[in-house]
C-alpha cells in the first residue's frame, strides 16, 4: 500500500508552518524556568512562599514601598539560595548548549561535553589539588576549582593538539584522541587516588554539588558563561549546515574548520567553567540535548536555546531534590540528575517508539 | 591525477563527464567545486577566477549535488532545503523573506511541496535526491555540479531526474556538469560530453560525434555496439559481453 499514514500526515500538518512556534516554545520554557527558580528559592528548611519572595524582588525596584519581610528570610534567599540557584541555572544551561553543540558537531549521539578531555583534565586537576599540600585563595576560588578549571581546558588542549590532521580537524581523530586522553587521564587519577588517602574527597567531588556556589564565584563565571552561550547560539544555523558533513558543508561556503574550532573552544569553556563551579554533574549534557531534541526537533535554531532553558530548568529541580530529598543530609546533585532524568528520557523514547531517528 | 583538461560550460548547456572508475570524474567535480585546489592551471567561475573568489561567493554562484546527501539528524524536507540558503546568510539575521521565497521556489521546482514537512531519512531515494537538487537550487547558483546523480535510481527515477535537471537548465539558464554512469543516458539527456581516460581527456564534443565503438571500447575497456536510438536518433551502446 502506498500512502501516508493518516497518524503521520496530521503530525506533519500540525508540525507545519507554525512561524511563531520557536517563540511560544523558548517563551513557555522562559516561564517554567522563572516558575521553577521561585519554587526552588522558597523551598529549604525555612519554607518562604513564593508571594513574599516577589515581594522581596520587588524591592529591589525604586519607590516600590518596602514592606513586611524579615531580615532573616531575606539574608537565607539572597546570601544562600540565591547563589547557588542562579549557578545551577548557568551550570544547567552551559551543560545543555555545549552538549548539544557537540553532539551537532561530531554527528554522535553520545558526545557529551566532556568528549574532548574536559572532564578527565579536571578530576586529573582536582585530584592533584587534593594531594598538594598548597593553599590559594583566588576571587574566592580554592585549589580544586583553579586546577579542576585549568585540567579541562589543558584535556581540551592536548585532545585539541593530538586530534589534527593536516590543519583540518575531523570528527573521528577528534572524538578517538579524546577518548584515549581521557583514558590516560583517568589511569593517571584512578592511579593517583589508589596512592593518597583523599577518597572520599575526590568521589563527591567526581558527583557533582552546587552547595559551593558563592556570589563571588558567579562574578567570574557568569560572563565567561553568558559570553560563550551567546558564542554558541550565533553559530547555531552554522551547525545545521555542518551536520551534512565537512565536504558539503564547505560547498555552502562554511569555512568548516575554523567553525568547527570556534564551536569546539566555546563548548570547552563552558564545560570547563561548568566544572570549576559545580564538579563533574553527569549526564545534563548528554541528555538534555536528546530530551529537547524529542520535544522540539532537530534543528539548532530552535534546539540550541530550548536545550540551555531546559537544562536550566532540569539542573535546577535535580539540585533542589538533591537539598529536600533526606533533608538536612544533602544528596549529590550528579546522582539526581542520572535517577531521575533517565526514566523520563527512557519513557519519551518509547513513545515514540523508534521514531527517533537521533 | 589530471592533465589537460580544457572545459567550458555555457550557461543552460548540460555536458556529462565519462570513463571508468577512478578516471578522475569525481577528483575534476571536486577541483570545479573548491574543495581540492587544482594543482596548476585556473578555474573561471562567471568571469572571475574561483580561487579570488570568497567561498561564500563562490557557493552563491556555483552548487555542488554530492553522490548521496546524509542528514544525520531528523530534519524535515524544507529544514535540508533551506541549508542552501547558507550562503546568502547574514550574520546574527535571521532568514528573511527572500530566503523564504528562494526556498518555496526550489521546493516548487522539484515538486516537493507536498513533502516538504516530511522528514528527510524517510523519504525514498529518488526523493532524496530530488531534495538534494532542491537545496543546491536554494543556493539560487549559475552553476550546476552534480556527482552522479542517478546512481541509486531505478530506471524511472532516472529519467525523471535529468528530465527534471534538463528543465531546470533551460527554466534558469544553469550551466550543468555531472559525473555519469550511464552512457545511454548521458547520450540521451546532455548536450556535450567529455571522455576521461587515464587522466587526460580521449574525447570531447556532442554524443553523436563523440559515443563510437572504438571509443567506447578504449575508454571503458569493453566491447560495445552502438546504434542509432530509434525513436531520438541519439548513439546508444550495446554491452557484448
Amino acid at each position: 500500500m502506498i500512502g501516508v499514514h493518516p497518524q503521520l500526515a496530521s503530525r506533519a500538518a500540525s508540525r507545519s508552518p507554525a512561524r511563531h512556534r520557536p517563540l511560544l516554545v523558548l517563551g513557555g520554557l522562559g516561564l517554567a524556568l522563572l516558575a521553577t527558580a521561585l519554587l526552588a528559592l522558597g523551598l529549604g528548611d525555612a519554607y518562604i512562599s513564593p508571594p513574599s519572595i516577589l515581594n522581596m524582588a520587588l524591592g529591589w525596584l525604586p519607590l516600590y514601598p518596602a514592606q513586611g519581610w524579615s531580615d532573616v528570610d531575606y539574608a537565607i534567599i539572597t546570601q544562600v539560595r540565591l547563589p547557588r540557584i542562579v549557578t545551577a541555572i548557568f551550570v544547567g544551561g552551559a551543560l545543555g548548549a555545549a552538549g548539544t553543540a557537540f553532539q551537532g558537531l561530531f554527528r554522535n549521539p553520545l558526545a557529551d561535553p566532556g568528549i574532548v578531555g574536559t572532564s578527565a583534565g579536571a578530576s586529573l586537576g582536582v585530584m592533584i589539588a587534593l594531594i598538594v599540600p598548597i593553599q590559594i585563595d583566588w576571587l574566592g576560588f580554592g585549589l580544586t576549582s583553579v586546577l579542576a578549571f585549568a585540567g579541562a581546558l589543558g584535556g581540551m588542549a592536548l585532545v585539541y593538539i593530538l586530534g589534527q590532521v593536516g590543519g583540518r580537524l575531523p570528527s573521528t581523530s577528534l572524538l578517538l584522541a579524546g577518548f584515549a586522553v581521557s583514558a590516560v587521564l583517568n589511569a593517571i587519577t584512578t592511579l593517583l587516588m589508589a596512592l593518597s588517602d583523599h577518597l572520599r574527597d575526590i568521589y563527591s567531588w567526581l558527583l557533582g554539588s552546587l552547595n559551593t556556589a558563592t556570589p563571588a564565584h558567579l562574578t567570574f563565571a557568569a560572563p565567561l558563561l553568558i559570553g560563550g552561550t551567546l558564542g554558541l547560539l550565533a553559530l547555531a544555523g552554522d551547525l545545521n549546515v555542518l551536520l551534512l558533513g565537512d565536504e558539503q558543508s564547505g560547498y555552502l561556503g562554511l569555512n568548516v574548520t575554523q567553525r568547527r574550532v570556534l564551536i569546539l573552544v566555546l563548548g570547552s569553556l563552558l564545560t570547563s567553567v561548568a566544572v570549576a563551579l559545580s564538579g563533574l554533574i553527569a549526564f545534563v549534557g548528554l541528555l538534555v540535548p536528546h530530551l529537547a531534541r524529542l520535544l522540539f526537533g532537530a534543528n539548532h535554531r530552535l534546539l540550541l536555546p530550548a536545550s540551555i532553558l531546559l537544562g536550566a530548568i532540569f539542573l535546577l529541580v535535580a539540585d533542589t531534590l538533591a537539598r529536600m530529598v533526606m533533608a538536612p543530609q544533602e544528596l549529590p546533585v550528579g546522582l539526581i540528575t542520572a535517577l531521575v532524568g533517565a526514566p523520563w528520557f527512557i519513557v519519551l523514547l518509547r513513545r515514540r517508539r523508534g521514531e527517533y531517528t537521533f | 591525477m589530471l592533465r589537460g583538461v580544457d572545459l567550458a560550460v555555457a550557461p543552460g548547456e548540460m555536458v556529462a563527464l565519462l570513463g571508468r572508475n577512478g578516471c578522475g570524474k569525481s577528483t575534476l567535480l571536486r577541483t570545479l567545486g573548491g574543495t581540492l585546489p587544482p594543482l596548476s592551471g585556473r578555474i573561471w567561475l562567471a568571469g572571475q577566477p574561483l580561487e579570488r573568489l570568497g567561498r561564500r561567493e563562490a557557493a552563491r554562484t556555483l552548487a555542488v549535488v554530492s553522490q548521496d546527501l546524509q542528514v544525520p539528524f531528523a530534519f524535515s524536507v524544507r529544514e535540508v532545503v533551506d541549508l542552501g540558503r547558507a550562503p546568502h546568510a547574514r550574520f546574527l539575521q535571521p532568514p528573511t523573506r527572500a530566503d523564504a521565497a528562494a526556498v518555496d521556489r526550489a521546493l516548487a521546482g522539484c515538486a516537493l511541496l507536498g513533502l516538504a514537512d516530511r522528514p528527510y531519512q524517510r523519504l525514498s531515494g529518488g526523493e532524496q535526491q530530488r531534495v538534494a537538487l532542491a537545496m543546491a537550487l536554494a543556493q539560487e547558483p549559475r552553476a550546476l555540479l552534480l556527482d552522479e546523480p542517478t546512481v541509486h535510481l531505478d530506471v524511472a527515477h532516472q529519467v525523471g531526474l535529468l528530465a527534471l535537471v534538463r528543465r531546470l537548465c533551460a527554466e534558469q539558464g544553469l550551466a550543468v556538469l555531472a559525473a555519469m554512469h550511464d552512457i545511454n543516458l548521458t547520450a540521451l539527456f546532455f548536450d556535450r560530453l567529455l571522455v576521461l581516460a587515464g587522466g587526460v581527456v580521449v574525447s570531447q564534443g556532442t554524443p553523436r560525434a563523440t559515443i563510437t565503438a572504438p571509443l567506447i571500447e578504449r575508454a571503458f575497456g569493453t566491447q560495445v555496439v552502438v546504434t542509432a536510438h530509434p525513436t531520438r536518433g541519439v548513439p546508444q551502446v550495446s554491452l557484448l559481453p
